[in-house]
């Protein structure tokens, strides 16, 4: 729905081993962060393990783990998602990112389960250090 | 109070309006905030009717303070627009173990309708996952509150759908003007939006892909909107067969949901049998020609019905040609859409209703009385 903009440009932060990138919502409306299913976050062609990724939502780290339950905190529409990871990058110049996003949309309910879109997108952008 | 109207329309005068949705792009790229976006929607004169989403616009929504009620009621009122619509949400899967049982899908909605009404909105719009019972449960709600409750009939529903057809039933059964539909156009379009091609096109689907799906849909306008899921779900395979059948699986999906779940092919004229419950419509379209009309959605049509059935609720513009129309100005593309409203509430011997006062009036009583067959 929003796809284009999925990673916010220029947003990627390097500090140490850790990198992070913001992401925006793919969708019209705010959803509960029970319905953040999966953030894969890649750069220059380097995956994240799934351990070490953490995603900053209204103010707080939280591992991907910790959204399920999470029914009465809403990822707002306006938001991004600050989602970080373990990496060996070099800081200077430019890097390619990629970001894949996995969320339910809870009023839609199909033959198949609740409704998950799964959203990708990438983009260039030099990395800013902390 | 509520008043029951029986008896012969006389022409409906529609209250022009505007749903924030339409707007979503310039929203959620942070180029309007939710004030600025009702004061934009103010100056450029698209009202006076406003829908609003909860869950899109209003932050911590449905957990708003009372500060944050009365500065929005304040500006509602300073610009005056007048409040039209909230749009609820039917969240009956925000569980990963389960969906929502039904008493818990009804507190759930009951907070919602709640807020709804503490800022102001005199309707919330909910969604068709609602069952006739659940309806009914929630009327001593609405009836404390005031409030109306309308289920918005949405592609790939139609007023004909089993499920439509339960909960009109319902209603006649229990009379109220609270309990009602909200007509979205979508339900009943003409065609596949020239964007939407335009976008599958640059996304790389062929000139054969694009032409076979407009013939494939046109058969099912035909042959009309589908009866029941099986037959909805058999459309939704035949588009993603289509994709994969011309080279392009990955639009398979995508191409499916839209083509079956925002270009309904049912007839115009399938709203009359449900007009009397219809409390609010979605002017549904997505987009305007270089002739001035809207291609996929029969406007002039859709508007000369509801003046000839007496309506007298409003309209709101309901723009969802942003989904893959990343190049055109939305606020351009509604100005564009009310001018047919207006043109086709004359052509029909009545005018869209702009003042501010006169459609909180007429709104008032329209929401308030209940237009039953006789």
């Amino acid at each position: 729905m929003i796809s284009d903009r999925l990673i916010e440009p220029d947003s990627l932060v390097i500090e140490g081993r850790r990198a992070a990138v913001d992401v925006r919502i793919p969708w019209y409306r705010a959803i509960p962060a029970s319905c953040i299913a999966d953030v894969v976050l890649r750069i220059d062609g380097a995956t994240a393990s799934a351990d070490s990724v953490l995603c900053k939502l209204n103010g707080t780290e939280r591992s991907l783990e910790e959204f399920p339950t999470m029914t009465d905190e809403s990822w707002f529409t306006t938001d991004a998602l600050t989602v970080s990871g373990d990496f060996d990058l070099p800081d200077a110049g430019e890097h390619d990112v990629f970001v894949e996003l996995k969320v339910y949309i809870p009023y839609i309910v199909t033959a198949h389960g609740v409704l998950m879109i799964d959203e990708a997108s990438e983009a260039r952008m030099a990395g800013a250090s902390q | 109070m509520t008043e029951l109207i029986s008896g012969a329309a006389t022409p409906g005068h529609p209250i022009q309006g505007v749903t924030l949705y339409s707007f979503t792009r310039a929203f959620h790229g942070r180029r309007y905030d939710l004030e600025g976006l009702i004061r934009k929607v103010a100056a450029d004169g698209l009202g006076p009717g406003l829908e609003i989403i909860g869950f899109s616009s209003f932050r911590g929504f449905p957990d708003l303070d009372d500060e944050f009620v009365d500065w929005f009621r304040a500006l509602v009122e300073e610009t005056g627009l007048v409040l039209t619509s909230c749009a609820v949400n039917t969240d009956v899967g925000i569980r990963r173990d389960r969906l929502l049982t039904d008493d818990e899908l009804i507190a759930y909605m009951e907070r919602q309708i709640t807020t709804a009404a503490r800022l102001g909105f005199p309707l919330a719009r909910v969604q068709i996952s609602l069952s006739p019972d659940a309806m009914e449960r929630l009327l001593p709600l609405a009836e404390r509150l005031d409030i109306v409750l309308a289920i918005e009939i949405h592609a790939h529903h139609h007023p004909h759908h089993p499920q439509v057809v339960s909960l009109r039933e319902r209603y006649e059964t229990l009379g109220s003007p609270l309990l009602g539909f909200v007509a979205d156009w979508g339900t009943t379009t003409s065609g596949l939006a020239p964007s939407m091609v335009e976008a599958y096109r640059r996304r790389g689907a062929s000139a054969e892909l694009l032409e076979a799906a407009d013939q494939l849909w046109k058969q099912y306008y035909a042959e009309g909107p589908p009866p029941t899921e099986p037959a909805h779900g058999e459309r939704f395979g035949a588009f993603i067969g289509l994709a994969a059948q011309h080279g392009s699986p990955e639009l398979g999906i995508d191409l499916a949901i839209n083509a079956t779940g925002l270009f309904g092919p049912a007839p115009v004229e399938s709203w009359l049998e449900i007009l009397p419950w219809v409390r609010h419509v979605h002017g549904k379209f997505f987009g305007i020609d270089e002739r001035g009309e809207e291609p996929s959605v029969p406007v002039r049509a859709l508007v000369a019905q509801l003046v000839e059935e007496g309506y007298d609720g409003a309209i709101s513009s309901e723009y969802e040609g942003w989904h893959w129309n990343y190049w055109d100005d939305a606020f351009d593309i509604v100005t564009a859409e009310q001018a047919v409203q207006r043109d086709a509430a004359v052509n029909a011997g009545s005018a869209m209703v702009l003042d501010a006062d006169q459609a909180r009036e007429q709104l008032r009583a329209h929401l308030a009385s209940l237009r039953v067959p006789g």
